[in-house]
């Protein structure tokens, strides 16, 4: 009995890992483009320049960047 | 210890020295503050400071700009040219730890997900911050197209 509980909680930490990498290798897809984004908005700049689409850039690679951090964590401390 | 001694003949004097010490102080400040009463409801507000910084103070009298001004336009100056490089140099490094990260998180064997990967990610993290920083904390030397910030987080 206690074996079957076992495997079935193994199963679940490993569907919950494997969500986890899904969602870790989307974001990390969506981090490229942003950071590609942000080089353009950035070119386009001159010292002169305060581009609010920059910071509004820059903050939601900050945001997801953390929130991709957060997700390895628990996956590298996981597995 | 002793108690201090209050002289009824001492009230008058002490109080025109206060009285004195209070004009003192309001001379003393309205000296700190030289042109605050030019501010009126109808000037524009460029947040904590009346002038935006780097921007020449002009004498409205003579039309001259005053040295120090200049001097303090090209440090200025000289300083927003750094902070545009140190912006591009940090984008640049960003989008180089992107492309990494993507690739070896996109690549044959998704299951490994180690800690040279998470301290890219942190790296990520940390240039955006600075890039956003840099670009929110633009050094005005010259006259520019201001766009309105949200109001700060408190």
């Amino acid at each position: 009995m206690r074996m079957r509980e076992l495997q079935a909680k193994q199963q679940d930490y490993a569907a919950a890992n494997a969500e986890r990498k899904k969602q870790i290798a989307d974001d990390s897809a969506r981090l490229l483009k942003l950071a590609t984004d942000l080089k353009a908005e950035v070119d386009k700049t001159t010292k002169d320049t305060l581009s609010l689409s920059v910071i509004r850039k820059a903050d939601e690679i900050e945001r997801l960047a953390h929130n991709v951090k957060e997700k390895m964590k628990l996956t590298v401390g996981g597995s | 210890m002793q108690k201090p001694r209050f002289v009824s003949s001492n009230r008058l004097p002490s109080r025109w020295v206060s009285h004195a010490a209070r004009q003192a102080l309001c001379f003393a400040l309205l000296l700190a503050l030289p042109g605050g009463a030019q501010n009126g409801p109808g000037s524009p507000s460029h947040g904590q400071f009346a002038q935006p910084i780097g921007q020449r103070t002009v004498d409205s009298a003579s039309g001259i700009v005053e040295p120090d001004s200049l001097e303090e336009e090209k440090r200025l100056r000289a300083l927003n040219v750094e902070r545009q490089k140190s912006m591009v140099s940090d984008t640049n490094k960003l989008l180089k730890l992107a492309a990494e990260l993507n690739a070896e998180v996109s690549s044959a064997n998704p299951d490994s997900l180690t800690p040279a990967q998470l301290r890219k990610v942190a790296a990520i993290e940390k240039l955006a911050h600075s890039v956003k920083e840099k670009m929110s904390a633009a050094v005005r030397g010259t006259p520019v197209y201001r766009q309105p910030l949200p109001p700060p987080f408190r």
